[in-house]
């Protein structure tokens, strides 16, 4: 159905990871974008219209959480659900992003049923 | 603290998650290995109100192996996919032992992750007691995973 | 090396030939030294960890803090040193009679 992800993080790594775990999620993505901050998400949305945004918190130049602050005010981009994948599962750090409009987390380690499960809804 | 335990936690829920590998935790080596061959070795420095190393060791093979499973790539040498493998492996393994160690996110933390390989390194710890290694066994081959670690007072 | 964290998190990285090495451990131990041993180990060792702390010291200068990590000495015939993240990167060499010996600090800010 020609859907497409943006996946957020700084480590080239951890967005191989999340690519396998989609794909093995059973979560078919026509189109997965990469950006390894905040501010180059924001470059790439500008042009690229995607349904959903997974994003990693500790990042340089532009963190998750000012990430999510921005996207929130702005009209074009507000409604795309945004996956927080964190390690820092501390409650205080989730509740801000929830404040901030994400649309869940998903806590490293996680299994391709976890990232379905939580990700699979918000399509 | 059981070092042990928490070490085998740690490894055996990453690895069933992440890399859904089966990995069977030994006994804890008597003596801390130094001399690696044809391996890599993945680590990360821990600080705060505990400070010390954790380290990942693998014989190239073995790590192959395990980039395959976790990054979903095939791999066939020691490239630099395998290094940042090793490398997110010890972060995650980090933050494991991290989070078993206090709830507050800031008492303890990580620096950035780092991996060491060749055909024949040697790593020291200082101070070298405080360290606990245990052997793991998965289909592919046998690895290591070392914690070294001092409270602070 | 010795890895750090906290407003700024990364590595401290002194890399050196064995015969610098030597040289150093000599200089700081007041011994001969004509092998690697464990003494050279912690020397290095010791000499990243106090390298960090005069970086500890003055990043607190500027109102950031960092805790560091115990220090690993690394040491053999032929290996590289990865690392990963996009990390900043500065190295400087100092020049010794011995030998040479490069100091690399790779880092990212936190937040």
């Amino acid at each position: 159905m020609g859907k497409k992800v943006l996946i957020i993080d700084d480590s080239s790594t951890m967005r191989k990871i999340v690519t396998r775990s989609l794909r093995q999620a059973g979560l078919d993505f026509d189109i997965i974008l990469e950006a390894g901050d905040g501010v180059e998400a924001l470059q790439l949305l500008q042009t690229e219209a995607v349904d959903i945004i997974l994003s990693d918190i500790n990042m340089p130049n532009m963190d998750g959480m000012e990430f999510l602050r921005q996207k929130a005010a702005n009209a074009a981009l507000k409604r795309i659900p945004v996956v927080m994948i964190t390690t820092e599962a501390g409650a205080d750090i989730l509740s801000e992003a929830k404040s901030l409009g994400a649309a869940g987390s998903i806590k490293k380690p996680f299994t391709p049923d976890q990232v379905s499960e939580i990700i699979g809804p918000l399509l | 603290m059981n070092w042990e335990q928490n070490i085998i936690a740690a490894t055996t829920e990453i690895f069933s998650t992440m890399l859904m590998m089966e990995v069977t935790p030994g006994a804890p080596l008597q003596e801390r290995n130094a001399n690696y061959k044809q391996s890599i070795t993945g680590m990360v420095g821990i600080a705060g109100l505990f400070k010390g190393m954790l380290a990942i060791h693998a014989p190239a093979d073995v790590a192959m192996a395990i980039t395959t499973n976790f990054l979903g790539l095939e791999v066939d040498s020691i490239n630099a996919d395998v290094k940042d493998a090793f490398g997110e492996l010890a972060n995650m393994l980090g933050g494991s032992i991290k989070a078993s160690l206090s709830d507050n996110s800031r008492d303890i933390q990580l620096s950035i992750p780092s991996a060491v390989c060749g055909e024949e390194y040697t790593l020291d710890y200082q101070p070298r007691n405080h360290c606990t290694t245990m052997p793991f066994k998965s289909a592919e081959g046998i690895f290591l995973v070392e914690l070294q670690l001092e409270q602070q007072v | 090396m010795l890895g750090f964290s906290g407003d700024i998190k990364g590595m401290l990285r002194i890399h050196c030939p064995d015969r610098v090495a030597m040289a150093i451990t000599g200089s700081l131990l007041g011994m001969e030294v004509d092998q690697i041993d464990d003494d050279v180990n912690d020397a290095i060792g010791e000499i990243a960890n106090m390298v960090a702390g005069g970086l500890k010291v003055n990043l607190a200068k500027h109102n950031k803090s960092i805790e560091l990590s115990i220090p690993t000495a690394i040491g053999g015939k032929f290996y590289t040193v990865h690392s990963l993240a996009r990390a900043e990167r500065v190295t400087i060499p100092f020049a010794m009679a011995a030998g040479q010996m490069l100091v690399e600090l790779e880092f990212v800010s936190a937040k």
